[in-house]
């Protein structure tokens, strides 16, 4: 991002001989990548000087000032310093940009002198080379958190302003727009995503002595729920197009020790739920989504997190909604179901000091129920770029020998990943590192093989998530993701396989 | 000819006098009309902006004004698909 110098809007609005008509496509350049900025103390002054001075370009500043980021001037000044000494407007703008990474754009010789943050406009044009030139992150967070600052600062102010810390307002209210956006009855907010599925199994009264069926091929939380219940995960092998839990297997899985199955929407797709559904109600067996990574996802129309009798939710940052730290949600229809797990969230307690369960401590954070509610919003406009993103990719790749993602016809997944295969997926991994494309595997050493499971009877079967395992790597893909770097990454896939 | 005077702590500031490139003196005659309201204390709101200002003519003091590659910023533009003349135009195509 981008900070612009008073002096320099003025002049490059103003249209100044010389340093508009050189550098006015700096500014341009800015906006239409949403990197210029300006800070909050500099709005007056422009409007100042603008108005007075160059009053038939007034209208032209206030929609040039629409367009810009407006970035919030820090509280934390220090008299002392120098810059704050030489020039208070500069300081001001210097901890502005600071507060976001920024570098200044400035002609101001003092400036320069006085702020690392500050460059010369000439040396703005290397500086963005470089960046073009530079890595392609596997996920850039940072850059999706600063897209939608504004709200998230409000968020933060909110929570202070509230003295409400722990299960208040901003709880609330998240568990209310959550459970509104899945299409259930209830969400209860918790720590993370494996308090969500465990806290489901303790009030299922699900635990020692009994079996969960789980996926072999998915991240280990969805595990290590059932043993933290005091339950064992059973595995079954999964669908090798959708890589989601296999229903066909899962009947051969089951023992009179089963008591539920906990379905993996992996990678944003959600698990085939019909026939899992229909098999848990001839067995009477619960049905636990594992939604981690398919926040709006849907199957057969209906969004995950209401398609089994629980269903539990991540709110890692790298999520499709992801908090600022950890965070997790529970969502049902079950009324007395979210009781129970608002209870075991709670030490066990539904009044103060009155504990009824041995519970936890697992409540979502109330600042991050803040966070959550600001990107809860953009939710729906970020899944929908995933899926722009891999339609392109679909589109760059096909007719080669990579093993693309297969979409269910009853599904409309939500990309939390882009996975592809290939049978020389290390080497082919190296190439695009060489690259500085940075690819990631999901996930490299199956549940079933972790040292964590070691008394696992199941170390030299699963072969099908082996081989997927041996094979799988994913792509970049996030809300922001240029075409331009997706096509890149295509033309390093199709350089390698010639 | 019309134009603003800007006052300074050691002075005036005569901005955009149209064809000052040309001046070869030093020092010129200037008729000075001062409106009425001008000659009242200014409100705080309007100090504020002759200080804005009068930062702004500080900083363009401290310029540090460096040769510019006219070649590489047409590089640059066309590389960005930035075809426009000048701000203007670009703000009206944005």
């Amino acid at each position: 991002m981008y900070l612009f110098d008073n002096n320099f809007i003025i002049d490059i609005v103003s249209k100044r001989k010389g340093v508009s008509e050189y550098y006015f496509d700096i500014l341009v350049y800015c906006l239409k990548n949403e990197m210029a900025c300006i800070a909050a103390s500099q709005l007056h002054n422009l409007r100042y000087v603008i108005k007075r001075n160059y009053a038939e370009y007034y209208e032209e500043y206030l929609a040039l000032e629409k367009r810009l980021r407006i970035l919030k001037t820090p509280s934390c000044v220090d008299f002392e310093n120098k810059m704050a000494q030489a020039d208070m407007e500069d300081y001001l703008i210097d901890l502005s940009a600071r507060a976001v990474g920024a570098n200044i754009v400035t002609l101001d010789g003092q400036f320069l002198a006085l702020s690392d943050k500050a460059i010369h406009p000439e040396e703005f044009y290397a500086l963005e080379e470089k960046a073009d030139t530079a890595t392609i992150s596997f996920l850039d967070i940072k850059q999706i958190t600063l897209k939608h600052l504004n709200g998230i600062e409000q968020a933060f102010d909110r929570t202070i302003d509230s003295g409400s810390f722990i299960l208040g307002s901003e709880v609330k209210a998240f568990e209310q727009e959550f459970a509104e956006y899945c299409g259930t009855r209830h969400c209860i907010g918790v720590g993370n995503g494996l308090d969500a599925l465990h806290l489901i199994l303790r009030a299922m009264d699900i635990g020692e002595g009994d079996e969960v069926i789980v996926p072999s091929n998915t991240f280990i939380a969805t595990w290590l729920a059932a043993s933290h219940a005091g339950a064992t995960p059973v595995p079954v092998e999964p669908d090798e197009k959708t890589y989601n839990i296999d229903p066909n297997r899962i009947e051969a899985a089951m023992t009179e020790k089963t008591k539920a199955i906990m379905p993996v929407h992996l990678y944003g797709q959600p698990a085939d739920m019909d026939p899992i559904l229909e098999i848990a109600k001839r067995y009477g067996l619960k049905v636990i989504e594992d939604a981690a990574q398919a926040h709006g996802a849907r199957y057969k129309g209906k969004r995950t997190g209401g398609l089994g009798d629980a269903a539990g939710f991540s709110f890692y940052p790298g999520k499709n909604l992801g908090a600022l730290g950890d965070g997790g949600a529970v969502t049902t229809n079950d009324t007395a179901l979210a009781a129970r797990v608002r209870q075991l969230r709670n030490y066990g307690s539904k009044i103060k000091y009155l504990h009824e369960l041995k519970g936890f401590n697992s409540r979502l954070d109330e600042l991050q129920a803040a966070f959550l509610r600001e990107k809860l919003r953009h939710l729906d406009e970020w899944n929908e770029q995933r899926r722009s993103i891999a339609s392109q990719y679909e589109k760059l790749l096909q007719d080669t020998n990579i093993g693309l993602p297969f979409v269910h016809a009853d599904t409309i997944p939500v990309w939390h990943l882009y996975v592809i295969r290939h049978r020389e997926r290390d080497a082919l991994q190296q190439h695009l590192l060489h690259l500085g494309i940075e690819t990631l595997i999901h996930y490299p050493i199956p549940a079933h093989k972790q040292t964590a499971y070691r008394e696992s009877t199941f170390v030299d079967q699963m072969l099908l998530t082996q081989q997927i395992a041996d094979s799988i790597l994913s792509l970049p893909i996030y809300p922001g993701l240029d075409a331009e770097k997706i096509e890149a990454i295509s033309r390093a896939l199709h350089n390698y396989i010639g | 000819m019309r134009t603003q005077a800007i006052k300074f702590k050691d002075g005036w500031y005569i901005k955009d006098l149209p064809g000052v490139s040309d001046i070869q003196k030093d020092t010129i005659m200037i008729d000075v009309a001062v409106a009425e309201q001008d000659m009242t204390e200014l409100h705080y709101k309007q100090l504020r902006g002759l200080a804005a200002t009068e930062q702004y003519m500080v900083k363009r003091k401290r310029e540090d004004l460096r040769e510019t590659d006219i070649g590489r910023n047409l590089e640059f533009r066309k590389k960005h698909g930035i075809v426009f003349k000048n701000f203007s135009e670009a703000m009206k195509a944005l």
